[in-house]
């Protein structure tokens, strides 16, 4: 699996490459505006280039999957002796990897851009359980979310086997079960509201949650329980399926 | 002794094609078999479900007694009809992706090859002609020490010159101990090799035997053969 990983990112590294000095230039010339633009303006510009380049390096993500199901560099990789968890889980690994160093640029750039000289010192105020749960929050939401994305492109390829009806049909099954886990989380965090205090460690009723399980506010570290759980069952579901698909099920065209 | 490859009533459907019609086929260890026919016949599809990346709809296929899976495709060197080395390879990364990937491959007799077919490490791979590509590819293939080697159309696109290289390629490479399959059109230039062979027409196993006993029972060469059974 490590050694699909590699390979992976060596194939992409142009593209990592390409994405981290796009930004970086661009940051360095919002850095000469300073002056003529003023702060927020650069702040603003800063941002949308960290949601640009983290946009682009997902959509690549997604675009190397649909080169493996509907392109010829498949053949090489699926008539490997490896399972169809394995290649999943290194493409999975290949994206995180890919897409933490261009979000890392970015937001490195964009810590640099508004202040006179580099102040490191909010480094300090950074609490260990906060920062821990960041990064929890952001590997789990790379992960589940790349997981949904590809389970529904696999099983476009293999309902609908034909290139371009399978890529609008993996399309329209992301709408579809994208609204109805939508729906579902919705119902689960209305029937149950119970959070789950990572700052305090304690259970409490929080209706303020309904829109997703995570979230940070105020210093506290909530995630309601009920919609974990789902979401940790549905993730576990997408990746077994997609798993299954590829070994059982996939036809190369 | 056991097949390498045994498959019973293998059927492939898509919508609204039947691609394969109950195809029977076996393949002794040691043997070269050749899988002839035309153009849609259904030959690339018996070999993808052979090569584990194409499902039949119905019936059976075991390679050394098991279902296409992580193990069959430990012991089969799959050579497909098209360009799959990612694009951003050299000739040496190749060889290198193949060395990382399967325990069976020989680095030592991958450089052999390199050399037999004028090929150089360091070139890229989408620099190489269709030809050098299909040489790079075969090398790449015949570099392992696999049990089955399917060979789809190994002659495909290529200029007799770089045939015959191929050919031999094929012939000195091949241990005793392996089996191959080959499916191609061009019988008339690869017959000498095919210790069997199998005509499929419209996904169905239209006639098969040994090549040898059907150029003595039916008087003609494979190729006058394939001429007069797809006419």
């Amino acid at each position: 699996m490590f050694k699909l990983i590699k390979y992976e990112l060596r194939s992409t590294f142009l593209t990592i490459i390409g994405i981290c000095i796009t930004v970086i230039i661009a940051n360095l010339f919002l850095m000469t505006k300073k002056a003529a633009w003023g702060g927020n303006v650069l702040v603003g510009l800063s941002m949308c280039l960290i949601i640009g380049s983290i946009i682009v390096i997902f959509i690549s993500s997604l675009k190397i999957m649909s080169k493996y199901l509907h392109g010829e560099e498949g053949y090489l990789l699926f008539t490997l002796p490896q399972s169809g968890m394995s290649i999943l889980t290194s493409r999975l690994i290949t994206a995180l990897i890919q897409i933490s160093i261009v979000f890392f640029v970015s937001i490195l750039m964009f810590n640099l851009i508004i202040p006179e000289e580099i102040d490191l010192s909010f480094l300090k105020d950074i609490k260990a359980r906060e920062l821990l749960f960041s990064i929890i929050i952001y590997i789990w939401s790379v992960i589940s979310s790349l997981t949904f994305i590809y389970f529904c492109m696999v099983i476009g390829k293999v309902a609908l086997k034909g290139k371009k009806l399978g890529k609008i049909g993996s399309f329209v099954i992301f709408i579809i079960i994208s609204l109805a886990m939508s729906w579902l989380a919705f119902k689960i965090t209305t029937v149950f509201p119970q959070t789950l205090d990572f700052g305090g460690s304690s259970i409490a009723n929080n209706f303020k949650t309904a829109n997703s399980s995570f979230s940070i506010y105020g210093g506290v570290l909530n995630v309601n329980i009920a919609q974990t759980i789902l979401d940790i069952i549905t993730f576990v579901g997408f990746f077994t399926a997609t798993s299954y698909l590829i070994d059982k099920k996939l036809d190369l065209s | 002794m056991d097949n390498i490859l045994k498959s019973e009533g293998i059927c492939k459907s898509y919508l609204n094609k039947k691609a394969l019609r109950g195809v029977d086929l076996a393949i002794m260890p040691g043997k070269i078999v050749g899988l002839l026919g035309p153009n849609g016949s259904g030959k690339t599809t018996f070999l993808k479900i052979a090569a584990g990346i194409l499902h039949e709809s119905s019936g059976e296929i075991l390679i050394d007694g098991q279902k296409p899976g992580v193990y069959t495709k430990s012991i089969v060197s799959y050579l497909p009809d098209n360009e799959y080395l990612l694009k951003w390879m050299k000739v040496k990364d190749a060889v290198k992706y193949f060395k990382d990937f399967y325990s069976d491959f020989d680095e030592i007799k991958a450089a052999e090859m390199l050399k037999f077919m004028s090929l150089d490490e360091n070139s890229p791979v989408k620099s190489l002609s269709k030809g050098m590509k299909e040489k790079l590819k075969l090398t790449l293939v015949l570099s392992r020490k696999a049990k089955l080697y399917i060979l789809d159309e190994p002659l495909g696109g290529v200029d007799p010159t770089a045939r015959e290289k191929i050919l031999n390629a094929i012939v000195n490479n091949f241990s005793e101990n392996s089996s191959m399959l080959i499916t191609t059109h061009l019988v008339n230039d690869i017959e000498r090799i095919f210790d069997d062979v199998a005509f499929i027409s419209d996904g169905e196993i239209v006639l098969q035997g040994n090549a040898e006993e059907l150029r003595l029972s039916k008087k003609k060469s494979i190729d006058e053969l394939y001429r007069e059974v797809f006419q």
